[in-house]
């Protein structure tokens, strides 16, 4: 008996010592990537927007980041129609900025986005409503609060928000400036709502169900993840991307305020996995996860792909290398959502690229006859997770053998 | 339990099947990191007329005004067709 373990300690050592390879080597690069993306950042000067001031012939920089938008007539004679600013605030996908135009009534002449890391088709959701034209002739010094002065876009609420912060910013500061109107910058009241409550109660459940010896597994299991499904999926499209740990890691942290789901979902991932090991997002309430589990069960699924070999190895490190390509190349563009190559949006938003209808198709079907094909196969959460495991072994190891 | 030909013929499908989404995937991250570049490479852009149009000045007419940008020759398109 005692041999036999060592024989099976032996076999499997190297694969324990390829992903400590892995993990150490995926790190170094991701932080080369880190550092190359800073380094070949361009931080260009904004250039003031005449588009958004109708009868503007010119605009030019007063100082102070303010620009002053002027008719010229043909006779020489300059009629001041307005002033700009930019305004900044952290979206789903990073920085956003955005040039706002005032007339010297104190009306909004326009909104305009700048720059932005929001993912495309999300952005042009807000085109698509008019989300824009709403602020033109409102208040310099209304409120900006989603809801009340301004309507969100429904599954594009981050990137509603972030464009109202960035606004507020740009037209306090023209208002008081400029025209001297009084602004009350109230503080942002805390969001704290369904998904919120939800996502902690899933939290605690995989956190309970986890554990071993646990009566109720199965069923407990089955009802996180219908709920995983139904409220983090379809109701609120807010499933655990790689474009948010890409932006955690290049620092592009929303407005806690606004945001508590963002840091809910990706502190408990942190947490659990780093304090426990064990990851309950993706095996417990991942509304993906659930989705091809549902389909897998009307469909009898019981095929797990290659049981073991070359063809199972290959499928794994092929996994690892599609996952790291895709941090490697957000950190070094500094854009998150670029390569955040997941098919959840088309699924839960009907939203997303063509190539990635293609394969969401693709994955619903073989979900019928194989076991989470899409989290085993394709995912790059569970890989990312195996580097933070790997790096937290790697640390327990070289902590206690210090000590 | 499959049986093991069987095994064998459904690895082989599976493989080429999750190959063709891997393929894919990486297709989706180099067609957005190009649009990225694509959209980073700055492109001279013409100043609209209006900007740097700075008026006729008139007789008498205090002359300073701030440099103007030099005159960008029209693009064949906007070339007036002459008979």
């Amino acid at each position: 008996m005692a041999v036999r373990s060592k024989d099976k300690a032996k076999k499997q050592r190297p694969y324990d010592y390829w992903d400590r390879v892995f993990a150490g080597i995926a790190l170094v690069i991701i932080a080369a990537a880190w550092i190359v993306g800073g380094i070949l950042q361009r931080q260009e000067a904004p250039e003031c927007q005449l588009s958004v001031f109708e009868e503007a012939t010119e605009c030019r920089p007063i100082g102070n980041d303010m620009y002053e938008a002027v008719r010229v007539e043909e006779n020489g004679t300059e009629t001041v129609v307005g002033w700009g600013s930019f305004g900044e605030a952290t979206g789903y996908g990073g920085p956003l900025q955005v040039f706002v135009g005032v007339k010297p009534d104190g009306q909004l002449a326009g909104v305009k986005v700048i720059k932005n890391k929001e993912t495309q088709t999300y952005f042009r959701r807000l085109e698509q409503d008019a989300f824009f034209e709403q602020f033109q002739g409102m208040a310099a010094n209304a409120s900006f609060q989603l809801d009340a002065d301004v309507d969100a876009v429904t599954r594009a609420t981050v990137s509603s928000q972030a464009v109202a912060d960035a606004a507020q910013e740009a037209s306090y500061r023209v208002a008081e400036r400029q025209l001297d109107m009084a602004v009350t910058r109230e503080v942002e009241p805390i969001k704290f709502g369904t998904p919120e409550i939800v996502l902690i109660a899933l939290y605690v459940a995989g956190y309970i169900g986890h554990r071993r010896g646990f009566k109720y597994k199965k069923h407990f299991r089955w009802a996180t993840m219908i709920v995983g499904l139904v409220v983090l999926g379809f109701m609120y499209n807010q499933p655990l991307t790689i474009g948010i740990i890409n932006s955690f890691m290049l620092g592009f942290w929303p407005n806690w305020r606004t945001n508590i789901y963002w840091y809910l979902l990706l502190g408990g991932i942190f947490f659990v996995v780093t304090a426990q090991s064990k990851n309950p997002y993706c095996s417990w309430f991942c509304p993906f996860g659930a989705c091809q589990e549902v389909l897998g069960a009307i469909g009898g699924a019981r095929y797990m792909g290659p049981k073991a070999g070359r063809g199972r190895e290959v499928l794994k490190w092929t996994q690892r290398g599609l996952a790291l390509t895709a941090i490697v190349l957000a950190l070094i563009f500094r854009n998150p959502g670029a390569t955040s190559y997941e098919i959840f949006g088309n699924l839960f938003a009907f939203n997303g690229a063509p190539l990635q209808w293609v394969v969401l198709g693709i994955i619903l079907v073989l979900s019928l006859f194989v076991r989470r094909p899409w989290c085993n196969y394709l995912c790059p959460l569970d890989p990312t997770v195996d580097i933070i495991n790997s790096s937290r072994r790697w640390i327990t190891r070289g902590i206690r053998s210090v000590s | 339990m499959l049986k093991e030909p069987r095994r064998k013929y459904m690895d082989i499908v599976f493989v080429t099947i999750i190959s063709i989404c891997l393929v894919l995937m990486l297709g989706y991250q180099v067609v957005n990191v190009m649009a990225l570049q694509k959209e980073a490479t700055p492109t001279p852009t013409p100043r609209p007329f209006a900007t740097a149009y700075q008026g006729i000045p008139e007789v008498g007419e205090e002359t300073f005004r701030p440099t103007p940008t030099p005159e960008v020759s029209p693009t064949p398109s906007e070339t007036p067709f002459l008979e």
